[in-house]
């Protein structure tokens, strides 16, 4: 499955579409669509918010396969080097007074995601992360 | 995303249903704040139809969390989905949790 963002208007709705459809076709359990779901949502927001000037274009490709028990999802976009995994881990053992407020977002993808790997491939950032398909 | 509020004088709870992604997030936020000028003094967001959350919804639960509590009231989450739940496991915002009977 592939889904590409470019600009038109409810792409990141379309993105989701296009998982809860993949994820129905190959009868993946719950709990597997929703660590993709999370992760897809942390890093285009990431990438929408840090990759690009203020409405300067942008063109994100986002591909889904299974593969011998694994869910697979591939980012590529056209924006600024950003490697979303050198970014520092959050301590979630604060408490709440002390967590500071924001920042999870990378750590939610660590922690949901079984494996990520960054690469910049070709002037592109390319984020491809796996997740082991398990029952709930 | 929908939320739907309860008030029982200044015990306020809002019932959110749906993705609270970074639009939902945004909502919540202003339901929040409408909820806090209304006099809640304490807000439970009851989530146990809400299919989705993110860093997003949970960075506004953790500011207003902190605002109720700076000011003596409280601000609780109960009953959350699944996919709730496993976010607010997953980043350490279990204190935020109440269990309902």
């Amino acid at each position: 499955m592939h889904y590409i963002l470019n600009g038109q208007l409810g792409e990141r709705a379309g993105v989701v579409g296009k998982l809860e459809e993949f994820c129905r076709a190959n009868a993946l359990p719950r709990g597997v669509g929703n660590a993709a779901d999370v992760a897809l949502e942390e890093h285009l927001t990431n990438v929408l918010t840090y990759g690009y000037e203020a409405g300067a274009p942008h063109r994100i490709s986002v591909s889904l396969k299974t593969e011998a028990g694994w869910l697979c999802v591939e980012v590529a976009d056209d924006g600024k080097p950003f490697d979303p995994l050198a970014v520092s881990p959050v301590d979630t053992s604060l408490p709440l007074e002390e967590k500071p407020i924001g920042g999870l977002g990378v750590h939610l993808m660590r922690q949901l995601m079984d494996e990520l790997s960054y690469a910049r491939e070709n002037g592109k950032n390319v984020l491809r992360m796996r997740k082991r398909i398990a029952a709930d | 995303m929908n939320i739907q509020e309860v008030a029982q004088g200044d015990v306020h709870e809002l019932v959110v249903s749906g993705r609270v992604d970074g639009d939902g997030a945004n909502q919540l936020e202003v339901a929040l704040l409408k909820t806090i000028a209304a006099g809640a003094k304490h807000i439970t967001v009851e989530m146990s139809e809400a299919t989705f959350l993110c860093s997003a919804g949970l960075r506004a639960l953790l500011q207003y969390w902190r605002q109720m509590q700076n000011k003596g009231g409280s601000l609780q989450v109960s009953n959350p989905s699944p996919e709730a739940s496993t976010l607010l496991n997953t980043s350490g915002f279990k204190e935020m949790l109440i269990q309902r009977t």
